[in-house]
Parts: structure tokens; C-alpha cells; sequence
């Protein structure tokens, strides 16, 4: 529109009231980001001189969670077992402690009773951070809720025979294992094993001889040969002889 | 042959404000609208007019009464294939242009697709909207949409178009496009029912009217009953008046003469006066340029209608 | 049914070109992919954490779907309008309700295949974690869903669009937790608790029944007589919504 000379399109002049507001406004975004960007830094170098002090992480019940879940339990559960993760992987490097290990894993545990990774990894987690009992508390727990997992009631027997050297027990839950659909190879010849190595000599013998001419597999066939001859070896010597090795 | 609309005794209250009080909205109507008329419903604002349209149309339901579209009672479904409505300050669907818009509403109708592809761009064609067919409606003005309704109204062939204030928002030339577009619907032999305030329009276009007030039918039948043949003035405009002829005349009128660029019009009381006056003014040699009856207006039923109605 | 097939396919077109649909679909497709970051932080339970979080994303997405536009989809016409042009038609009032429902069934329908193919893509990615229950988790998600679409309608045929957006979500709560609700009076309640809890439970869908993400993640046995029933369950609950729809629709005056 020409002619009416106020009213045309050119872009403010100098000085006018709409420059002057710009300008100032963007000097106001320039100091007030500027000052924002400072205090950041210091914050961030505070959070970083303060020294880590242990969060006290609020652990719910699993009952009382669940609900308020809205049926999406299973995702919580994951997303607990990362949190898990997180926490046993921050502290091993440091060789510390790790109080609220059980709490997670059995909140984890609790939110997915069918979490096998999380019994699994949860009980080698507090084997590796010496908490045996916990560790034994959840492969149990694990176990009732599973019980047709093979591979939860094997670790515990590992527990047992590895750490705790408790022979009648390790033998009990891997006897266990032997029972369940898909369990490793290599759990009858550890059951005769410890057999042997809790003194029931002739029982192991047996089992053995039995192996031996039940496989068709020949390197069975040679280890059954193999312990058999160590275990006639062995009943030879004197009664003196440790069953321990 | 049956009315296409008998309305009986109709009454719609509705609940209104908080504490849900009745307020009756239409009281007792009765109408019947004949086959091939155009039927002029007129009223103020707030008057009932798209409620009674509503109540045809089966978009609400009466509190009492009855009524019959087409043969069938009010909001029956199969009546509506047969009816076009054009609602007030209509509004489509944005996101769709003109012609899919108008293809939509005819696969409503159940119009065979062949039948579908010829009519949609004629009725287009005959609104005015060709050009936009393809626009979305989103960017159509106000009288744009407006014509939109109206051929989304004439789709399929409609015995009866019930039109609620087509006239609206739409400048001189679009409201004489509308009336024409009446006219032709008339001479096609369907029967339109439309509600105005526009008073002129309706002269033009109808042959009977209603006049809605509050809720209530005031007045109703032909316009040349409701306007009466009776002449009540009657306007003489001649040239070249001699004074004394000027006063002979004047004294005949009933009000001063008006005198403008050399000419000079008499309003006489009647057909009498009117004699006597050609009288005088021949003798003086006058020249006559018009004579014109003046009867009543609709606008003058209208405002007395008004006045009945508030009292 | 031509009529209810028109207004279906017209819903399906209106919602298909409402752009806000495909930043949900975005947004869902992104957190889906995030589930790849989440692996990394884990030990254990990897492919868990994809199928977990991927039907998580695909439920609640597409309750956002069928609650905001499903009632955009009725509320929205009644109010500006358009619906005038509509029932001033030969169609019923029962086509509408139903030709919508259809129309956004099918959008649910579309965009949980999208949300459910990026799953699976990222399922099979991540080797030996694909499973074909993934799509029967999905599909009675997509019933679940269907339910509370039929919900959103209900409540938009006499509701405001904010209060029927808030009763379907609440119904979808409430519909989550009324197992929990009724194992809890049971053992807590008082007889009038109990009797609430009761009602509750079966006038209001049991949408836990169709969250099979235990079964699938933790590949347990699932039994096909109760998924049977569990579809017709959810079949017959969705056409009685409807059809309460459908009543209140028929005397409601639209001014």
C-alpha cells in the first residue's frame, strides 16, 4: 500500500521503540543465558568434589508395587534387574561393599517370579560379593518358583561344592538337576564324583559300572574306565586315606 | 394429495441452566406445507425456527405432538433420502475438498457411483464452485461453504429441501444467486421450506409463510392473504404541475407532496382520490411518469406479528 | 452396511491424515528402538527388555490413540457441527456410532501393525529373541484396546471430549486392577467391600486377562480354551459398550 507514508513496510528505523526492545531483549538472553551457563558449571563441579554419599535406595514391597504396576510388572521387573546391574557393576571395581544387593535382586525376583537371568545372575552376584546365605535364599526362592528350571537348583549345587564345601548338600541339589528336562551331560559323572568324595566309595563304584555299560559314547566309556580303576585304587589303600582331595 | 410436512400440536421444552428449569421452545405448532410450494418461515432470532427444522429433520425429538415428512413420521431415516437440508452456518469437514466432500455425502445418499461422478461436478458447476472443487474446505470463505451446502443439499435428487437461513453471510450478489436457485427448484417441481429474517427475499420467492414469534405461529397462509389486496395508498409521481393544480391535488393527499428534480409525487388515500386527482392534473396538462399501488408489506405483517407475539 | 463402510472408511481417511498420529507413531517407534540402549546396561535378561518394553510402548500408545481419537472422533463432530450434514442423510444413528468404530478400529489396527513390525524387526535383530507369541500378545493388546475404544465412544455421545477422555482412562485402570481389587477384598474386606469389589469386577472389563507379556516374555505355557474365551470375552464386552452407545445415542438431541 503506497501513500500513506506511516503505514508502509520498511523495517524499523534506527532508534525506534521496536529496535530498542530487541535489543535489549536479546542483551537480557545474553547475560541471563550467560549466568545460567556459570552456575552450571559450578553445580556440576560440586556434585563432582561431594563425595558419593550411599544412596538410601527405597525398596517398595513387591505386593504392594504391583498394583500400582497397572499389570506392567514384567517391565518393572527388567527395569529393576538393570538397576541391579548398575549397582553390583559400580561397586566391584572398588571392592566394596554391597548392602542393598539382595534387596534389588529380590525386588526383581519378586516383580517376576519367572525371571531366571535375575535368580541366575542375582545368586552369582551375591556369591561373588560373599553374601552365601542371601545367594542360597534366592536360588531356593528361584527354585520353588521354577521348578522345572535345571538350571537354578545346578548353581546352588555349585555354591555349595565351590564355596561352602558342603558335600551332602551340593549332592542333594545336584541331584536334584539330574532330574530336570535338559540338564547338562555332565551332572551324572559329578554325582558320582561326589559320591566318592563324601565316602560312599562302593555307591560310586557302582554308578560308574553302571555308566560304563549303559553309554555308547567312547570317551564316557573312557572316563567311566578311568574312575573306576582310580576307585579301586583307592579302596586298596588304607582306610587313612582323606575322602577330600 | 398428502402435505409433504404436517406438523400437529408440536412442543419441544428443553432444560436449561443449572438447575435444569423447562423452557418451552415451541408451543403447539401446527404447519402443513403442500407439494410444490415454496414455504417462507420467518421469525426474530430465538424464535424456533431451526428447532422446528430440527424437529422435521429428526435432530432432536418433540416434547409433544406430531408430525409427518413426506409421508413418514418425524426422524424416520428413509424420509431423509428424500429430503435436502442445508443447515444454518453450515460446517464441513475441513480436511476434505469440495468434490470429495460431495462424493461423501452422495455415497451416504446410496447414488450409484456412475450416477455420482456426473452429478457431483454439475452441481459444483451450478453452485459456482468448480473452480475450487480440489481446494480443501478448510480454505473456503463463508459463502463458499455456504454454496457447498447447498449442492450437498440438491445431491440425489431431493423431493423436498429444508433450507435453515440460506441466505445468511452471503453478500447481495450470492443471496440473489440463492434465491434463483429457489426458483429453480421450484419450477422443477420440488417443494423448498426455508426459515429467513430477510424479509425481501421472501416476497420474491415464496408462495406461502409462516411467522414464528417466541415459539408460536402468529400468522400463516399465502403471502397475497397475509398482505391483503387492499391498496392502501397509492403514489402519483407527475411533471410539470401548475400551483394551482398543485394545491387542488395536495389537498386530495394525505400527506405533503415530495418534490424532487422537477418532479412531484402525490400519495392519495385511494382508488377515488386517485380519479380526482388524474382529473385535475390532466386538465392542467400535467404528464403523468408513474402511478404505483401501494399494498401492504411483509414487513409490516412481520412487525405486527412481532408485537402480537411479546405481549 | 454400504452406508457403515462409508462412514468407516471416511473415519480411517480423517484420522490417517491428522498429522499428530504420526508423531505418536514416531515417538512409539523411538521408544521401542530405545529398548537397544537399555540392553547394553544389562546383564542377563536382554531379549526380555526388548519384548517387554516393545508391548509396554504398543499398549500404551495405542490406548493414546484410541482414547484421543476415538473421542475427537465423536465428540469433535458433534461439536463443530458436521454431524448435521451427516444425520441429515438416511443414515441411522447406530450406522454412525458403528461406522466410526470401525473406521478407528482399523487405524488402531495400522498403527499397532507398524509398532508391532518394528518390534519384531528389532526382536529378530537381536537374534533368538523373536518369537511368534510376540503377535499373539499383540493381538490381544489390539483387544484390549478395542474395548476401550468402544469405552471412548460411549462416554463422547453424552460426555464433554476431557471428561470422556478422563472415564475411559480411568476405566482402563480400574479395568487393569480389578483382579487385584477382588484378591484384596477377599481377604481384607468387609461384606459391602466385597460386594463393591464384585460388582466392579465384572461390570467393568478385566483387562489383565489380556496382558499375555508374562507368558510371552517368560515363554510359559498358555492354554488356547482360556484364550478362546478370552477373545469372546473381549468380543462380547466391546458390542455390549457399543450397543449402550448406540442407545444413548438414539434419544440425544443435538441443538
Amino acid at each position: 500500500m503506497s501513500g500513506s507514508g506511516r503505514l508502509n513496510a520498511r523495517p524499523p528505523a534506527r532508534f525506534s521503540p521496536q529496535r530498542l526492545t530487541q535489543v535489549v531483549a536479546l542483551g537480557i538472553a545474553g547475560v541471563a543465558l550467560a549466568g545460567a551457563l556459570v552456575v552450571s558449571r559450578g553445580l556440576q563441579a560440586r556434585a563432582v568434589t561431594r563425595t558419593e554419599a550411599p544412596q538410601a535406595v527405597f525398596f517398595p514391597r513387591a505386593e504392594i508395587l504391583r498394583p500400582a504396576l497397572l499389570g506392567f510388572t514384567g517391565l518393572a521387573a527388567d527395569l529393576t534387574w538393570i538397576r541391579t546391574v548398575q549397582y553390583f557393576g559400580s561397586r566391584i571395581e572398588g571392592q566394596e561393599r554391597f548392602p542393598q544387593l539382595y534387596q534389588f535382586v529380590d525386588l526383581a525376583t519378586s516383580l517376576d517370579p519367572y525371571f531366571l537371568d535375575a535368580y541366575q545372575y542375582g545368586g552369582l552376584f551375591l556369591t561373588i560379593a560373599r553374601q552365601y546365605p542371601n545367594a542360597i535364599a534366592i536360588y531356593r526362592k528361584g527354585i520353588a518358583a521354577n521348578p522345572l528350571s535345571w538350571q537354578l537348583p545346578h548353581d546352588l549345587g555349585r555354591l555349595y561344592f565351590l564355596e561352602l564345601q558342603d558335600y551332602p548338600q551340593a549332592l542333594h541339589w545336584w541331584e536334584v538337576t539330574d532330574r530336570l528336562p535338559g540338564r547338562p551331560h555332565y551332572i551324572p559323572r559329578f554325582l558320582i564324583r561326589l559320591q566318592a568324595k563324601i565316602g560312599h566309595l562302593e555307591t560310586a563304584l557302582e554308578l560308574w559300572q553302571q555308566m560304563y555299560q549303559q553309554s555308547d559314547n567312547e570317551a564316557i566309556r573312557e572316563i567311566a574306565r578311568r574312575e573306576i580303576r582310580n576307585l579301586q585304587q583307592q579302596m586298596r589303600k588304607p582306610q587313612a586315606a582323606d575322602p577330600n582331595r | 394429495m398428502d402435505p409433504i410436512i404436517q406438523i400437529e400440536g408440536l412442543c419441544k421444552d428443553y432444560r436449561v441452566g443449572f438447575l435444569g428449569r423447562r423452557a418451552r421452545v415451541l408451543s403447539d405448532l401446527s404447519l402443513e406445507v403442500r407439494a410444490g410450494e415454496t414455504f417462507g418461515y420467518l421469525g426474530p432470532n430465538g424464535a424456533g425456527k431451526s428447532t422446528t427444522i430440527k424437529l422435521l429433520l429428526g435432530l432432536i425429538q418433540p416434547t409433544s405432538g406430531a408430525g409427518r415428512v413426506l409421508g413418514r413420521p418425524l426422524g424416520d431415516a428413509s424420509a431423509r433420502g428424500r429430503i435436502g437440508f442445508l443447515p444454518e452456518n453450515p460446517s464441513f469437514y475441513e480436511y476434505l475438498t469440495g468434490q470429495e466432500f460431495l462424493t461423501y455425502c452422495g455415497r451416504l445418499l446410496e447414488v450409484p457411483r456412475g450416477v455420482l461422478r456426473e452429478q457431483v461436478p454439475a452441481l459444483l458447476t451450478e453452485v459456482g464452485l468448480d473452480q475450487a472443487a480440489r481446494q480443501q474446505i478448510r480454505k473456503y470463505s463463508k459463502g463458499m461453504v455456504q454454496r457447498l451446502g447447498l449442492a450437498q443439499a440438491l445431491l440425489g435428487d431431493p423431493r423436498l429441501l429444508i433450507l435453515d437461513e440460506p441466505m445468511s453471510g452471503l453478500d447481495p450478489i450470492g443471496r440473489k444467486e440463492v434465491r434463483d436457485l429457489i426458483l429453480r427448484q421450484r419450477a422443477a417441481g420440488r417443494t423448498v421450506f426455508f426459515s429467513t429474517h430477510i424479509l425481501p427475499d421472501v416476497e420474491m420467492v415464496c408462495d406461502r409463510v409462516g411467522i414464528l414469534v417466541r415459539g408460536r405461529l402468529m400468522k400463516s397462509g399465502p403471502i397475497h392473504t397475509l398482505l391483503g389486496d387492499q391498496v392502501e395508498s397509492i403514489e402519483l409521481t407527475v411533471t410539470t404541475v401548475p400551483p394551482e393544480a398543485f394545491g387542488a391535488v395536495e389537498r386530495l393527499a394525505a400527506s405533503p407532496a415530495l418534490l424532487q428534480e422537477g418532479r412531484v409525487m402525490f400519495r392519495l388515500p385511494g382508488e377515488a382520490a386517485l380519479d380526482a386527482a388524474l382529473a385535475i392534473l390532466v386538465a392542467a396538462k400535467s404528464r403523468v411518469v408513474s402511478v404505483v399501488p401501494q399494498r401492504r408489506n411483509l414487513e409490516d405483517i412481520f412487525l405486527e406479528a412481532s408485537r402480537e407475539g411479546q405481549t | 452396511m454400504s452406508r457403515v463402510l462409508t462412514i468407516a472408511n471416511m473415519a480411517f481417511t480423517e484420522t490417517v491424515r491428522d498429522k499428530i498420529l504420526y508423531s505418536i507413531l514416531v515417538f512409539a517407534l523411538a521408544m521401542i528402538g530405545s529398548s537397544t540402549i537399555l540392553v547394553t546396561l544389562s546383564v542377563g535378561g536382554e531379549g526380555r527388555i526388548v519384548k517387554d518394553l516393545g508391548l509396554a510402548c504398543i499398549t500404551l500408545f495405542g490406548l493414546f490413540i484410541a482414547v484421543f481419537i476415538g473421542i475427537n472422533l465423536v465428540s469433535r463432530e458433534i461439536e463443530r457441527r458436521t454431524i448435521f450434514s451427516l444425520l441429515s442423510k438416511p443414515v441411522r444413528r447406530a450406522e454412525f456410532l458403528v461406522g466410526k468404530f470401525l473406521g478407528l478400529g482399523l487405524t488402531l489396527a495400522v498403527n499397532i501393525g507398524v509398532m508391532a513390525a518394528g518390534l519384531l524387526v528389532l526382536a529378530w535383530v537381536l537374534e533368538d529373541h523373536w518369537t511368534p507369541r510376540i503377535l499373539l500378545g499383540v493381538g490381544f493388546t489390539f483387544l484390549e484396546l478395542l474395548i476401550l475404544t468402544a469405552t471412548a465412544i460411549l462416554f463422547s455421545t453424552f460426555s464433554t471430549p476431557t471428561l470422556s477422555a478422563i472415564y475411559t482412562l480411568l476405566v482402563f485402570v480400574i479395568g487393569r486392577l480389578s483382579a487385584d481389587l477382588m484378591t484384596f477384598a477377599a481377604q481384607f474386606g468387609g461384606a459391602s467391600l466385597k460386594a463393591t469389589a464384585v460388582g466392579l469386577y465384572y461390570l467393568l472389563p478385566n483387562l489383565s486377562r489380556f496382558n499375555l507379556s508374562g507368558a510371552v516374555v517368560n515363554d510359559l505355557p498358555l492354554d488356547s480354551g482360556t484364550l478362546a474365551l478370552t477373545a469372546i470375552y473381549g468380543t462380547l464386552y466391546a458390542a455390549g459398550i457399543l450397543s449402550i452407545a448406540i442407545a444413548v445415542f438414539q434419544r440425544r438431541d443435538f441443538r
